[in-house]
């Protein structure tokens, strides 16, 4: 027999206080992926947005470096509203 | 030829036809025959000596069944010889007082009696309290108490109460801080522990596996409260999330991270709820406290408010800090809790059920 590969869950009847750990049933199972593919989407969409901002501080220095070649400085920047 | 003479008590004499022998005549009318008997059980009946014989043997009868009396001093009476039985003798020189009966009464007062004692006696305790009533027992010379209410309680905290009309049971006391309270069928009073603060510890269950369940929970409280102690995904950066009845409908949670007013037309936009940040997967003294208030209203959506802290997963030294609001948008009663990681397992973790009144 195949050993199973599908996460295993606890359920604790409160009423007569059994608790029976067992594989997951195909509902369960179907669930959990769904949790996880979903949860890889918004991982991957965090990281996606968390790059983005990394690469647009980036941006930002270089820009800054090159106001700053041209004696244009931060508070110049700001009188103009930028 | 002797012929018979008289017809009460009959006895011979001889005919006139016979030889005149007068010792023969005389022994013929005494004996009732001319050969004198030298037997007793040879005389005749009819005869004088049978009827002599009669009166002999009625004599010896009654002294045999007992006869007698007489007036004799008590000396005297002393010194009877063989009397026979049945033979009454009156002492004319006794004293005392007459023969009296004693019937059974009722007798009130301190101490037990000790004179006239017969079966039936009531003495009823005077200086007890309650009183107390006993009654005297001949056969065991002692005082047995009456509807001895006293001895149906055996141990200290013994309490009665009636079970039907006219009967009584006994209930032993509690244990130490119950109360007294009514059982389930409303016949009898019980002890019962004592809901300390209005809450109770339903349940107490041990993180693992993908997810936990806590499946029936009782529909007896207010609201429900719960605590996870030490939770630690096995996957590091994980949070800790839940599920009412194990409704996992796209859009019928919002997890709301701070406690704020929600303005406008606010939609539900997930399949969970929140009970944590992120948390490290190596050290753990996380704690979540989470309360659901009306749990068990089907008319109402449901929400969860819950305050957490979790070790943090890149410097596990500081924290991570949810304090939310969870609203689900299913009015069904809630019965059921999944919780569940991230993503992965449970390493470990505790979950505690408390029903609150």
């Amino acid at each position: 027999m195949a050993k199973s590969t599908r996460p295993t869950i606890r359920i604790h009847n409160i009423e007569t206080d059994e608790i029976i750990d067992r594989e997951m049933n195909d509902a369960e199972f179907a669930q959990y992926q769904t949790d996880q593919a979903a949860q890889a989407i918004a991982k991957a969409e965090a990281e996606a947005k968390e790059q983005e901002i990394r690469e647009n501080e980036i941006k930002k220095e270089i820009i800054k470096s090159k106001f700053a070649e041209l004696g244009i400085t931060e508070d110049d920047l700001r009188i103009l509203g930028l | 030829m002797a012929e018979d003479i008289g017809n009460i008590y009959k006895t011979k004499i001889p005919s006139y036809a016979e030889a005149a022998d007068i010792q023969a005549a005389l022994k013929l009318f005494h004996y009732g025959t001319t050969t004198v008997p030298t037997e007793e059980e040879d005389i005749l009946q009819d005869s004088l000596a049978g009827h002599l014989k009669d009166l002999q043997d009625q004599v010896t009868l009654i002294e045999t069944v007992g006869i007698g009396s007489d007036f004799l001093t008590i000396a005297q009476i002393g010194s009877l010889t063989n009397p026979q039985d049945g033979y009454i003798a009156m002492a004319s020189d006794s004293s005392g007082s007459p023969i009296t009966t004693t019937y059974a009464t009722a007798i009130y007062q301190n101490e037990a009696p000790t004179e006239d004692l017969v079966d039936g006696l009531v003495w009823v305790d005077k200086d007890s309290s309650p009183r107390r009533a006993y009654i005297y027992n001949e056969g065991s010379s002692s005082w047995d108490i009456i509807d001895d209410i006293q001895s149906v309680v055996n141990n200290a905290g013994d309490m009665l109460y009636g079970t039907s009309n006219d009967t009584i049971s006994v209930l032993p006391i509690g244990t130490a801080g119950q109360v007294l309270t009514v059982n389930s069928g409303a016949t009898a009073p019980e002890w019962a522990t004592a809901s300390s603060g209005g809450m109770t510890l339903i349940s107490t269950t041990t993180l693992t596996g993908a997810s936990v369940t806590l499946s029936s929970i009782p529909q007896t409280y207010n609201n429900l409260w719960i605590i996870v102690r030490d939770f630690l995904p096995a996957s590091d950066g994980n949070d800790l999330r839940f599920r009412f009845n194990n409704v996992s409908t796209a859009n019928t949670y919002l997890n709301n991270p701070i406690y704020n007013n929600i303005t406008g037309a606010t939609t539900f936009n997930n399949t969970y709820g929140y009970f944590t940040e992120a948390s490290d997967n190596t050290t753990t003294e996380s704690l979540v406290t989470a309360t659901i208030p009306d749990y068990t209203n089907s008319v109402t959506w449901k929400m969860a408010f819950v305050q957490s802290i979790t070790n943090n997963e890149t410097t596990p030294t500081s924290f991570r800090g949810y304090f939310g609001t969870t609203i689900h948008n299913q009015t069904t009663a809630i019965s059921s809790l999944v919780i569940f990681p991230q993503s992965g397992n449970f390493t470990s973790g505790t979950v505690l059920l408390y029903g609150v009144k």
